[in-house]
């Protein structure tokens, strides 16, 4: 019985075309997501600079500009596509680990920022800060439980995802300023430390402007 | 692509992808004779051989007799045609059924005890003087020129056996009509595979053989229940060409329920299993061409892949199930307010895996395609289709998986 070797050959050739092609659409795609991320992140690191220096410009007069912007949702699109990107098995990608480590210290900043002005504008967003690790499974229903919150409160709560795990000097001052330590998720809610998983609840006991506040919901979610 | 998974998916994927390239690549290069075989005219009667039809029925009460009707109404000389229908020993009306027919010239009947379907076509075969000899199940239905074209199709004389097109009868049930899809699929591939000489089963309902063959590779056997693969098979290992004549229609009783279903592809995924552990040494063996080299390995690799995709499948499935649940656990019943779905093109899912699907998927729908024409207009409906993938890709599994089980512990299937 006779075999075609030709017709093997050039089947391989067509299938191996397929799947090159395939690979480099994925690629291509890939590179075009990390390019929004860079993006997002030099619109948000120009805000946040724009607030800072009104912020220092005009002092108490700006506070209502300074909590009106942006920025919060923006952190919260960010947030929401790097964990898409670490949920696609792209999180070791090391151009996403970099915008990872950059959104950090954006955090970071927005949160200063929002603290600095604590004296002058009363009417400023509540933060939580909010500590992860990689593999915790309370991790997964701390990030829902703050998801939730952060839809239904898009206007007055800012929750600032860290992975503790990440390497960035930063947000290791920052664990060690509010004493983060195991059992994780550790939040961190109106200065203190609440190690633990800690439900809608009781989220909502230690800050109750959560309770009171009318309910929009948007798209963005808490990392994790 | 950083996951033992997503790259076994992947090789999965490439696998499937040049399976289906090659039949493809040869389709285009057979296409015209392909092509041919439908439109060619009808022989001359007078130059038709001998043929011995054989009808072997166990317990087939209900169908034989339009079986036969179907055969009586061939259109083929008389004095050519010769019916056997065997009784192999049944314990319902079958026996007096066929009697009805007795005044017929053209069918015999023979009874004997129940030893299986091999014995009764082995009993007929013996007692054939033909020049040619066929079978048919005895709950199938023939076209009234279905064996003239098969006939016509032993134009040259390497070409021993020769396999027709099948198609479901009367699909009614929504299984029925996606097994419709599975045989517009099948009656493609046989015509490839058929080019390919690595046809792999002469089916029950009406393979045409050349007396000759049965007195060179022997008799049927038992062969796991699946005695038209095993003939297959062993005209293949001796050498001996199968052709078909997708021309040729014939109907074919199908399950109409899942579990009638389930049961005939165990038994069928089974048989095919052990028929090819009987034969084993085909595999990757240059002797026996594009069978030994390339069709038998790539029909072992789908079994494994199959089971692969289903067993990632139902990891995913308790993987969302879980999440769901994590979610619940989280925030309760707030998990099921409505929000709007992101249409952002930055979640679209755009692995390299979707790709090869897809491209894979447009590859089984140009088979249908071309197999719908091939079997005269024999269309599958947009929702018949979409039924297939669906239904098959979640059933499919566990019939493969039960035949693996039984074939694993050598255990033996009954007819029914």
């Amino acid at each position: 019985m006779k075999i075609n070797w030709r017709k093997y050959l050039v089947s391989l050739i067509f299938t191996v075309a397929i799947v090159v092609t395939a690979l480099l659409i994925s690629s291509w795609v890939n590179s075009q997501r990390v390019n929004e991320l860079r993006n997002i992140q030099d619109s948000i690191s120009i805000n946040l600079l724009s607030s800072d220096m009104q912020f220092n410009l005009l002092r108490d007069a700006a506070c209502e500009d300074l909590f009106n912007s942006s920025i919060g949702e923006e952190l919260g699109n960010l947030s929401d596509k790097l964990s898409y990107m670490e949920s696609v098995g792209k999180g070791t990608d090391p151009s996403v680990v970099t915008l990872k480590r950059y959104y950090s210290l954006l955090e970071i900043r927005d949160y200063l920022l929002i603290n600095s002005a604590a004296t002058k504008c009363p009417k400023r967003p509540i933060t939580i800060l909010y500590f992860y690790q990689a593999d915790c499974p309370d991790c997964d229903r701390q990030g829902q439980v703050l998801t939730y919150l952060r839809q239904h409160h898009p206007d007055i709560l800012r929750v600032y995802s860290f992975d503790h795990d990440i390497d960035v000097s930063a947000i290791k001052t920052l664990a060690n300023i509010y004493k983060v330590a195991d059992p994780f998720p550790v939040i961190v809610v109106n200065g203190k430390t609440l190690s633990g998983f800690n439900s809608i609840e009781a989220i909502q006991k230690l800050l109750p402007q959560l309770v009171a506040t009318s309910t929009t919901a948007t798209s963005t979610s808490v990392r994790k | 692509m950083n996951s033992f998974r997503d790259i076994a998916t992947l090789a999965v994927l490439f696998m499937s992808l040049y399976f289906e390239v090659f039949i493809l690549i040869t389709y285009f290069e057979h296409r015209t004779k392909i092509r041919g075989i439908l439109h060619s005219k009808k022989a001359d009667s007078v130059n038709m051989p001998s043929v011995t039809i054989i009808v072997p029925c166990f317990n087939e009460e209900k169908t034989v007799g339009k079986t036969l009707d179907s055969l009586f109404a061939l259109d083929y000389p008389r004095d050519r045609l010769f019916i056997v229908a065997v009784d192999d020993g049944s314990t319902d009306g079958t026996l007096d059924m066929l009697q009805c027919f007795k005044e017929n010239v053209n069918l015999k009947i023979l009874t004997k005890e129940n030893g299986g379907k091999h014995t009764a076509l082995n009993l007929a075969i013996s007692e054939s003087r033909t020049e040619f000899v066929g079978c048919l199940d005895a709950d199938s239905y023939v076209k009234p020129d279905s064996l003239a074209r098969l006939i016509m199709r032993f134009d040259r004389p390497e070409i021993m056996a020769v396999v027709p097109s099948l198609q479901v009868h009367m699909p009614q049930t929504i299984i029925q009509k996606v097994q419709k899809v599975e045989y517009i699929i099948g009656a493609f591939m046989r015509s490839i595979l058929a080019e390919l000489d690595a046809l792999y089963v002469t089916p029950g309902p009406f393979s045409i053989f050349r007396r000759t063959v049965f007195d060179q590779v022997g008799y049927y056997r038992r062969a796991h229940n699946t005695e038209d693969m095993e003939m297959a098979m062993r005209m293949q290992s001796a050498g001996l060409k199968i052709a078909s004549a997708h021309d040729a229609v014939v109907f074919t009783s199908s399950p109409h329920t899942v579990v009638t279903l389930y049961k005939q592809r165990v038994r069928w995924t089974s048989g095919f299993l052990n028929n090819i552990k009987d034969y084993r040494y085909m595999i990757f063996n240059m002797n026996y061409g594009n069978i030994g080299m390339f069709i038998i390995p790539a029909m072992l690799l789908s079994v494994i892949s199959i089971i692969f995709i289903a067993t990632m499948f139902i990891y995913d499935v308790i993987n969302v199930a879980h999440s769901w649940y994590v979610r619940y656990q989280a925030i309760g019943s707030a998990m099921f307010e409505w929000s709007q779905p992101s249409l952002n093109w930055f979640y679209m899912n755009t692995t390299p895996l979707l790709f090869c699907g897809i491209v894979a998927m447009l590859v089984m729908l140009t088979f249908i395609y071309i197999g719908s024409a091939m079997t005269s207009g024999n269309r599958a409906k947009i929702l018949e289709l979409v039924s297939y993938i669906c239904l098959y890709s979640f059933i499919a599994p566990w019939w493969i998986l039960k035949s693996v089980y039984n074939v694993a512990l050598s255990r033996q299937l009954s007819w029914r």
